[in-house]
């Protein structure tokens, strides 16, 4: 484990340096916004003016812009969000409901897309040159190059609208007279399965490349010739060696996956992190937005993070 | 001609590797498709770009049209009711600005002549003469129905102008001189009163420093013979300079009468004074009286200034449609998109507020009316006409509901109230008349036949059967010069599927809510979309390779920088990110470009770091130094050249992402609406609520998204195995 405990030491300030100046580029970006925090505060019927330097003094934002970044910083790296402009709430009374939901839903798909695409990519490069290659990478590459949102509507028009067979939007509805979890799960399936063929796709591709590259292996043509039966082959003895690389980019694929659930929420309707983020960008509810940007710019970090230290120990070279 | 020889056979080299992939070529197939569609899409698309299907096919309605006399200019269209509870439809006239010259048609309950259900039947038209001119045409109702004809005589200072009354039949009544010559007119003041039993019309002109006054008692039964009493009031400003509409508001026709007055010194309102006969309870006088408001009309001491030529309005909540109960206050809209409330007997601010629209930046106010359970902004927003309901009691856009749309080019009517139908029509300068539900999504889109409108469109009235409304008419002068009258209680059936219509028109893929074809969208959007993807992604490639050259040759201190500022791109949560830039730069299509260039150059900069890194170490980069060939020269010149495979490939990989990106941004709301893009049809066949319902709307942009960013993918892994040969035999 030589360099191991420096390696970490030097990846963990790399990530904090990072963490900061993307948030510097989230305050610069808010900054740049067309409309005024101010100017959202005093449209409620009957503020006073003394209500309205109240407010801004309350969200600070009667300080010059360097006391503001500074505030900014040290309440984001605190956790320390602040109430939201819209809902009179706190911010983290709002997030703390959707992170898990958002973690469910795309977490879900990603374990479900690993299992699934190790197996269908493993099997195709087996079957290397037929029809099941073919068209499954053929399928994969169409369902990567789709616009999520799209295939997101034709799910939901076909399963939802014309075969009722999935509620159409939302997370739990008490109506249902199911128990919550089951009734959470029905509403949850829909999009996890949109997710999940979205996520297959990229993960097929890359088992497919990398067991092509141990289907090579001289252990593989030995196991072969000693008769072992094919599928002990392709799955004890090449899909396990296979399967290294692809493991190790879960973390990333998962926190990716995080980043498109903007989109998806949005034509789910499911209330998790990516529609409270769009909703925010909307109202322009500064705080909510920061919060939410900063929770998921956070969760890739941790993730890359994460992933770099596997990787370092795994493979020693990397941690040169 | 040496070089060009080398590229020939470098692109014949290139071409040979490149066609042994079938994926490969039928991507670049495609991808040439697709550019000859959107070069050719003028002349090979069935329609144009901004075409939409015409009533006909998109609204099963009564409708009826009339040939005018084509040698006079018709400038106005209005519908003519009988007075009472109901007010039917009892004509349509048009009137000629140029002569003066007025056709009545009396309108009929029938059979509709185009459909067999109910509808109107138009009888034989009577030309009459009115002054011509007119700047202001309105109509009234007591227990008859009154016309104001204004015409200006005179000119200069001393210009000045005559309101005429005629009465229903056109019959001339009398007139009253003006001392000036009109800028401004107030709304129509026409109301009833409840206590008295009685109406009164009141209505004010001004000009930069005078207001005129009209109000009239309506006749009365137990007076035969007398049409009603008139009374005139003249006020006069000498210092401050009127800039907007003046407001004429009846209270409770008791007390707190008000005439006001936006004037650049502030909303001035004054106090009406009417005597009553002691007898009869009969007005016998009207006086205006003194300044009923405190000077109150700033926010935080930031004066809040009218906008020059602004409607002011009046409205009450809750909505009393006879009374005046409630509350009630003055609404005026200022320059930078603001819109104050004042209570109209104190004159103190209610609220005040810039309303926030989703997906929408900058809109321009324009003008602001009331109806029964809005109040309503008319605006611009970019190339496109705007319409905002707002909460009378708090100034904010509804709640749950959108209260808004825009629609193609500029409302020229305010949004008229359709009575019994809760909905609103309006037109736009291309001729176009829109319904709106109450809570401003539209409804139904409507072209007149014949090029479109010419003038806007004019809420005519109903007809009734039995006491209900059988039938709700609009009207307008059409570019050929007819009169057109439809009903608004057609059956919208739009968004089209695929077919032959009325029209005679065929739309092979259907078309959208606003009737516009599919295939020709698509078709057009192909140019967009090529555009955003080949520029966006060029960008990007130019930024990745300079910062992979710069960084792989100078692998110092400089070279460290740009690969942490690259580490920091990748770590980004790209489409999160992406959306605050599209918020905060604002929807088009030059800002999606930027945004796209400025966020995705960071994967290439390091594939082209590790080339550059490699082929910095090679002979033929020692002899150019040794031959003293600068580093910009080594860069651009020696290295440069053989990184340019990778720069290309990628180049490919990023348009395909450009692409999706485009599409994902429009969807989202931060699109262009300016622009034909295929994301922006997904988006508006989100809004309009037929996502689950219009396939024919909803596969075509998605399919040819999915075709164009899947055939860049795969022309960039054909590619991929010419530049990486090791790739080949997979």
């Amino acid at each position: 484990m030589a360099g191991m405990t420096r390696y970490v030491a030097v990846r963990s300030i790399q990530t904090f340096i990072t963490l900061l100046i993307i948030l510097t580029l989230i305050f610069i970006m808010f900054e740049a916004l067309p409309a005024r925090p101010q100017d959202l505060l005093a449209t409620s019927p009957g503020m006073q003016p003394s209500q309205i330097d109240y407010m801004m003094r309350l969200y600070g934002y009667d300080e010059p812009v360097s006391v503001r970044y500074l505030n900014y910083m040290v309440n984001m790296l605190t956790f320390d969000f602040g109430i939201s402009f819209s809902q009179a709430e706190s911010v983290w009374d709002i997030l703390s409901d959707r992170i898990p939901r958002t973690m469910l839903l795309f977490g879900g798909a990603t374990v479900l897309a690993y299992i699934v695409g190790i197996y269908l990519g493993a099997l195709i490069a087996w079957r290397r040159g037929g029809i099941l290659d073919g068209s499954s990478v053929v399928i994969s590459l169409v369902f990567y190059n789709m616009p999520s949102f799209w295939i997101g509507l034709i799910f939901l028009v076909i399963f939802a609208s014309e075969l009722n067979w999935f509620p159409l939007t939302g997370w739990y509805d008490p109506t249902d007279n199911l128990p919550y979890v089951i009734d959470v799960l029905w509403h949850v399936s829909l999009p996890m399965i949109v997710l999940l063929l979205l996520s297959l796709a990229g993960t097929v591709l890359l088992m497919r490349t990398a067991m092509l590259d141990v289907i090579g292996e001289n252990y593989m043509v030995t196991a072969k010739a000693i008769g072992l039966p094919e599928g002990k082959v392709l799955f004890k003895h090449g899909a396990r060696n296979a399967m290294l690389p692809v493991v190790t980019s879960f973390i990333i694929a998962f926190v990716f996956s995080i980043g498109g659930a903007v989109v998806l929420e949005n034509v789910f309707s499911f209330p998790g992190m990516g529609a409270l983020y769009i909703d925010a960008l909307y109202e322009l509810d500064f705080p909510v937005a920061q919060a939410t940007l900063y929770i998921i710019t956070l969760m890739v970090l941790l993730g890359n993070f994460a992933a770099d230290l596997i990787y370092g120990y795994l493979d020693p070279r990397v941690r040169i | 001609m040496r070089t060009v020889k080398r590229l020939f056979v470098a692109f014949r080299n290139t071409w040979k590797i490149y066609r042994r992939s079938f994926t490969g070529v039928t991507g670049l197939g495609i991808v040439l498709g697709f550019l000859v569609i959107a070069i050719t899409a003028p002349w090979t698309a069935p329609y144009d770009a901004d075409f939409k299907a015409p009533a006909i096919d998109i609204f099963i309605a009564d409708y009826a049209t009339r040939d005018l006399p084509p040698e006079v200019n018709w400038s106005l269209v209005k519908g003519l009711t009988s007075g009472g509870r109901s007010n039917p439809l009892e004509g349509v006239m048009v009137y000629s600005i140029d002569d003066g010259t007025v056709i009545d048609f009396p309108i009929t309950r029938g059979t509709g002549e185009e459909t067999e259900a109910i509808g109107i039947e138009i009888g034989s038209p009577t030309t009459i003469n009115l002054p011509p001119h007119a700047t202001y045409l309105e109509y009234a109702h007591f227990y008859r129905s009154f016309f104001f004809v204004l015409s200006a005589d005179g000119e200069g200072e001393n210009a000045t102008s005559t309101l005429y009354e005629y009465d229903y039949d056109f019959i001339y009544l009398r007139e009253h001189e003006i001392p000036f010559v009109p800028l401004y007119s107030s709304n129509l003041w026409n109301g009833f009163s409840p206590l008295y039993q009685v109406g009164r019309l009141a209505i004010a002109f001004a000009d930069e420093h005078n207001v005129w006054l009209f109000n009239k008692r309506p006749p009365d039964i137990t007076e035969p013979g007398i049409d009603g009493v008139a009374f005139t009031n003249n006020l006069t400003f000498p210092n401050a300079t009127i800039v907007g509409n003046p407001l004429v508001v009846d209270g409770d026709f008791e007390n707190g009468s008000m005439l006001i007055v936006p004037t650049d010194e502030g909303i001035k309102a004054f106090g009406l004074n009417l005597t009553r006969s002691v007898l009869t309870a009969k007005v016998i006088d009207v006086s205006i009286e003194g300044l009923m408001w405190e000077n109150n009309y700033t926010i935080d001491g930031e004066k809040f200034e009218p906008l020059s030529g602004q409607d002011m309005m009046i409205f009450q909540y809750p909505y009393q449609p006879t009374t005046a109960l409630g509350k009630e206050s003055v609404a005026v809209a200022t320059i930078d998109g603001r819109v104050a409330a004042y209570d109209r007997v104190t004159g103190n601010m209610t609220w005040w507020s810039m309303p926030i629209l989703p997906g929408i930046r900058d809109f321009d106010i324009t003008s602001l009316h009331s109806s029964p359970d809005n109040m309503i902004i008319v605006g611009t927003t970019g190339e496109r006409g705007l319409i905002v309901g707002i909460d009378p009691q708090t100034g904010r856009v509804g709640g749950n509901n959108t209260l808004f749309s825009t629609v193609e080019g500029y409302l020229n009517s305010p949004p008229q109230y359709v009575i019994g139908q809760y909905r609103y029509v309006f037109s736009t300068d291309r001729g176009t008349i829109y319904l709106a539900t109450h809570e401003l999504q539209i409804n139904a889109t409507f072209s007149a036949p014949g090029g479109g409108a010419a003038t806007p469109v004019s809420f005519l009235g109903n007809i009734y059967i039995e006491g209900s409304r059988a039938g709700n008419y609009f009207g307008v002068i059409t570019e050929e010069g007819s009169l057109f009258v439809e009903t608004l209680t057609g059956v919208n059936i739009a968004p089209l599927p695929p077919g032959t219509y009325p029209s005679g028109n065929y739309y092979p893929l259907g078309t959208d809510y606003e009737g516009h074809d599919i295939l020709t969208q698509v078709m057009f959007g192909t140019r967009a979309e090529l555009l955003v993807g080949v520029v966006a992604a060029f960008f990007s490639v130019v930024i990745g390779t300079i910062v992979g050259l710069v960084a792989g040759f100078y692998s110092g201190l400089i070279g460290e920088l740009l690969m942490r500022a690259t580490d920091v791109m990748l770590s980004l949560p790209y489409l999160v990110i992406m959306l605050l830039f599209a918020a905060a730069f604002g929807p088009s299509l030059f800002n999606i470009i930027i945004i796209f260039a400025i966020l995705s150059w960071a994967g290439i900069a390091r594939v082209i770091r590790s080339v550059t890194l490699s082929k910095r170490k090679r002979a033929f980069v020692d002899a150019a130094t040794v031959a003293g060939a600068s580093d910009m020269r080594l860069i651009f010149r020696h290295i440069g050249p053989n990184v340019l495979p990778y720069t290309f490939l990628y180049m490919t990989f990023n348009i395909s992402g450009a692409i999706i990106t485009e599409a994902i941004l429009a969807f989202l709301g931060f699109g262009d609406p300016n622009a034909i893009t295929w994301g922006m049809m997904l988006q508006f066949l989100q809004i309009s609520g037929h996502s689950l319902d219009a396939p024919w709307w909803l596969l075509p942009p998605g399919i040819a998204i999915t075709l164009l960013s899947l055939s860049f993918y795969l022309i960039g892994r054909a590619f991929d195995e010419v530049v990486n040969p090791r790739l080949r035999r997979r």
